[in-house]
């Protein structure tokens, strides 16, 4: 059999489908008091809310940014002030280059020292009249060192200019180169340290903008990445979840988390809204079950006519020949008025015990005895359409553990599903089989009719709430969406097999209790 | 009434033919029951009854099948009906069929006289 | 044989068609003129009762209580009529309150056509939810419904005499025959109006069931003087001619079904 839609149509198949995730059945009770325990767990745990997740993002992102404005804002004026240092440097350097020239002139050629003195007195000039900016660079006691040695320097020209001795001369010269030299060599070593510190800090300048970038990539990756795992993820857990209910699976979110957030929030609401559903459900079951008791009744005060008849029948004929009648015969009709009102007390009482609203107590049951009450129940339903039920249910059939009560009304479920497929049916039959496989985890139960059968297309509605191929004001569409979550709720599920004019079988998987030996 | 009416009661519940075939009896019919609409059936083709007072619901061979036996077969013979499942429907269909009368289980004997009776009177059809 | 209880949008046009049924089939005719006897026998102004037939609405809730007793009495007395066999009723609401009885055909006559009279579409439809609401409130029952007819006849499709011909023809029909269950449905009905009639003197909400005379009276009450109610019901229907055994369901509570 080709399998083209969402139901499988295989036969027997020894598992559920994946998505109809069964749960073992859980006490109503015991469940609430579990989800009750997990919903105050999770209101205990530190909340970090995803919301406050993004503003600290944000705000790392933007004390990144701010900070590598700040350091721009900090190091431009730096920048500026070691170009015009630089500037100052060079000013002084060329001062003391061109002294230095007019000084070895006068040695050599015997020239004047005006200019050498002017252009001391102008390197003098340079470091004192740019003090301020010099020392944003240079430190105080270099400063004074240079301008001490451009002191000596001075002193020693104008000692030159004033005597002539020649030991003065050859001892002024000799201070004078000492002096000279250390000035051009600070003032050069001095120009190319701060030239090399510029090229650093231009360097720093035009690569640094490319590693902040990488930096703020790598930030909004992390940003992106715990966003993602934190939203998408759980978004994705919701949606897998929300499906699940679709299927019908009922099982509570889990939290797994440490910390509580708005997700978490949402699966807390999510969580009622399932108790809620739930609820809904139950009550939709109850209301269903009475309006099936509504249908059963019809069939069983018909189904009590004939006991009654029996037993109006016996007395009037024991009343009407009361004198006549041997001792032996009366007896034997009074037996009958008693065998009769008995099976009319059994009739009733039969429809009684499946009204009875009872708490739900999952037990133990005999599968076959309970196949068996629900076949009662619609007996007359079927006699009344001349239906026939052929039951094929093998002797020690496993276990199941169910509610009484819902396990008939499932049955129930079924079979008046199966008579009223047969209403027009001048030859309708139904099946009930069971088929008990010793080691497989599941009892199958099949209802087989041999009614008009479920077109292909429409098998996969059947099961949805309010669908019904019934006419307008005869059934509510629910009985089939009620049963499978009954079955859902006994930890099983249901197949529906069915070929157009060759009638359709309905078989129901139960969960067989397996008693560890 | 020259002859005594032969009458059939046909009912699975076996306690109807039990009680009606001495209660008819003592008013002067004869009397044959059967549980079954098969062995009824056989009957009749052998044997000529005037009344057939028969259960719808039954396995196998049910009233409405005797019913139309009887009709195509034995069109003199007049079928009764007693039925536990009477409705509108199910009395409207068996008088169409040619039924001479519907009673609704529960009745008393002395209301299936009275039909009885009536049918013996009536002219047959 | 069987009898005719016979319906229609417009009474005039029922009464011709079910007269003209009753005279060529030689069946016994009942329409309004039954009223006169109700009107005496319990003092009620016939001219009311005759409203009463033709309103349109229900009237309001303190009218109600004479109101539902009114139509019980029509109901009991037409039904007292219908025992008898080979009638053809008509005019008196029976299309509500004879049900499940297979030798009583249940007609629908339905005159009024698209261009009827005058009367824009709208209007009509308005009529027919009045109709629905006066059967609803009276009997609990739809009567603009053709699945509650055994026939529906409509005038724009065929004329009256073709009408009372098709009447006449059904009449033979087997499926219709009187017989010992329908009689005995029909007799229950009859009782259980009888009783319910005689009830509604002191109670407003009864409703009673008949089978052969056990009567099941359904009523509701305040748990004070529950008791004495289902006593009083119990003596009060016990007397009453045909009623063997009396059974009484009394409802409690603002909640409680009838």
């Amino acid at each position: 059999m080709t399998d083209d839609s969402g139901h499988t149509m295989n036969k027997a198949p020894d598992r559920p489908r994946e998505s109809m995730c069964v749960y073992a059945p859980m006490d109503a009770a015991e469940r609430k008091s579990a989800t009750a325990g997990r919903h105050t767990g999770i209101q205990q745990r530190a909340c970090f809310p995803v919301r406050l997740r993004l503003i600290l993002a944000f705000a790392a992102i933007f004390v990144y940014c701010a900070g590598v404005t700040l350091w721009t804002i900090y190091v431009l004026p730096a920048v500026h002030h070691k170009i015009r240092f630089l500037e100052l440097a060079d000013a002084y350097r060329h001062e003391t280059a061109q002294m230095r020239r007019f000084e070895k002139n006068y040695f050599l050629y015997g020239t004047h020292l005006r200019d050498a003195l002017l252009h001391t007195q102008k390197a003098r000039s340079i470091l004192s009249d740019n003090e301020a900016d010099i020392l944003k660079v240079m430190s105080r006691g270099r400063l004074t060192a240079m301008q001490k040695s451009l002191a000596s320097y001075a002193a020693g020209l104008q000692k030159l200019a004033g005597g002539h001795s020649p030991e003065v001369r050859a001892e002024v010269q000799h201070r004078l180169r000492k002096y000279g030299h250390r000035l051009t060599a600070d003032a050069d070593a001095f120009s190319i340290q701060e030239r090399r510190a510029l090229d650093r800090t231009f360097s720093l300048l035009r690569t640094g903008p490319l590693i902040l970038l990488a930096v703020l990539m790598i930030i909004l990756f992390a940003a992106a990445w715990h966003i993602n795992r934190k939203i998408v993820t759980a978004l994705g857990r919701l949606t897998d979840f929300t499906e699940r209910i679709a299927a019908g699976d009922y099982t509570r979110i889990t939290f797994k988390k440490t910390r509580r957030d708005e997700f978490t929030q949402l699966a807390t609401a999510m969580n009622q809204m399932i108790d809620e559903i739930e609820k809904r459900q139950e009550i939709l079951v109850q209301s269903h079950k009475i309006r099936a008791i509504g249908n059963l009744v019809a069939g069983v005060a018909h189904e009590l006519n004939n006991p009654l008849n029996n037993i109006l029948l016996t007395a009037v004929s024991l009343q009407e020949n009361y004198a006549d009648l041997p001792p032996a015969e009366a007896l034997e009709m009074l037996a009958d008025i008693v065998g009769e009102t008995e099976r009319s007390r059994e009739i009733v009482r039969n429809l009684l015990d499946f009204a009875r609203q009872r708490e739900r107590e999952i037990k133990r049951l005999d599968l076959g005895e309970m196949l068996g009450r629900a076949i009662r129940l619609v007996s007359s339903q079927a006699r009344m359409s001349k239906i026939r039920i052929e039951t094929c249910i093998p002797d020690n059939l496993p276990p199941v553990h169910s509610d009484r009560q819902l396990l008939i009304q499932l049955f129930v479920n079924l079979l008046l599903n199966a008579v009223d497929a047969l209403s027009q049916n001048a030859h309708g039959r139904i099946a009930v089989t069971v088929d008990a496989p010793t080691q497989a985890e599941y009892v199958a139960v099949s209802i087989t009719d041999n009614g008009p059968g479920i077109p292909r297309r429409l098998q996969d509605r059947i099961f949805d709430p309010f669908f019904t191929t019934k006419p307008e004001g005869r059934g509510t569409g629910l009985g089939l969406s009620v049963s499978r979550n009954i079955i859902e709720q006994l930890g099983g599920f249901m197949r529906v097999e069915s070929e157009v004019g060759k009638g359709a079988t309905f078989t129901v998987y139960l969960p067989v209790t397996r008693v560890p030996h | 009434m020259n002859q005594k009416l032969k009458i059939m009661v046909v009912d699975d519940e076996a306690i109807v033919g039990k009680r009606l075939k001495p209660s008819l009896e003592s008013s002067g019919y004869t009397v044959e029951t059967f549980g079954d609409g098969r062995s009824a059936i056989a009957r009749l083709s052998k044997e000529r009854f005037d009344i057939v007072i028969t259960d719808v619901r039954m396995d196998d061979v049910d009233g409405m099948q005797i019913l139309e036996y009887v009709r195509a077969n034995i069109p003199q013979t007049k079928v009764i009906i007693i039925t536990g499942y009477a409705s509108v429907d199910l009395a409207r269909r068996a008088l169409d069929k040619g039924a001479f009368d519907f009673i609704a289980k529960p009745f008393k004997p002395g209301d299936l006289r009275t039909v009885i009776e009536k049918a013996a009177r009536a002219p047959s059809a | 044989m069987p009898i005719f209880v016979v319906s229609a949008d417009a009474y005039p046009i029922g009464r011709r068609i079910a007269e003209k049924t009753a005279a060529a089939l030689g069946y016994r005719y009942i329409d309004r003129e039954i009223l006169e006897g109700i009107a005496a026998k319990h003092d009620i102004p016939e001219e009311r009762l005759n409203r009463l037939l033709d309103a349109a609405t229900p009237p309001a809730q303190i009218f109600k209580k004479n109101w539902r007793r009114q139509l019980a009495l029509i109901q009991e007395a037409t039904l007292d009529k219908l025992l008898a066999d080979h009638v053809v009723c008509h005019g008196l609401a029976a299309h509500l309150y004879v049900l499940g009885v297979s030798h009583a055909i249940r007609v629908r006559i339905i005159s009024t056509t698209d261009k009827a009279a005058g009367a824009s579409q709208t209007d009509a439809k308005q009529l027919e939810q009045l109709c629905r609401q006066w059967s609803l409130t009276a009997f609990d029952m739809d009567q603009t419904d053709p699945a509650q007819y055994d026939t529906v006849i409509r005038l724009a499709e065929t004329d009256e005499t073709e009408a009372v011909r098709t009447l006449v023809a059904m009449s033979a029909d087997s499926r219709f025959r009187a017989n010992t269950f329908s009689v005995n449905c029909l007799k229950d009905l009859e009782l259980s109006s009888r009783v319910r009639s005689q009830l509604l003197k002191d109670y407003t909400n009864i409703k009673v069931e008949a089978h052969k005379g056990t009567i099941i009276v359904r009523t509701r009450v305040s748990r004070r003087n529950r008791n004495k109610v289902i006593e009083d019901i119990k003596i009060k229907a016990g007397n009453i001619e045909g009623v063997s055994f009396v059974e009484v369901h009394a409802a409690s509570g603002l909640l409680a079904r009838l």
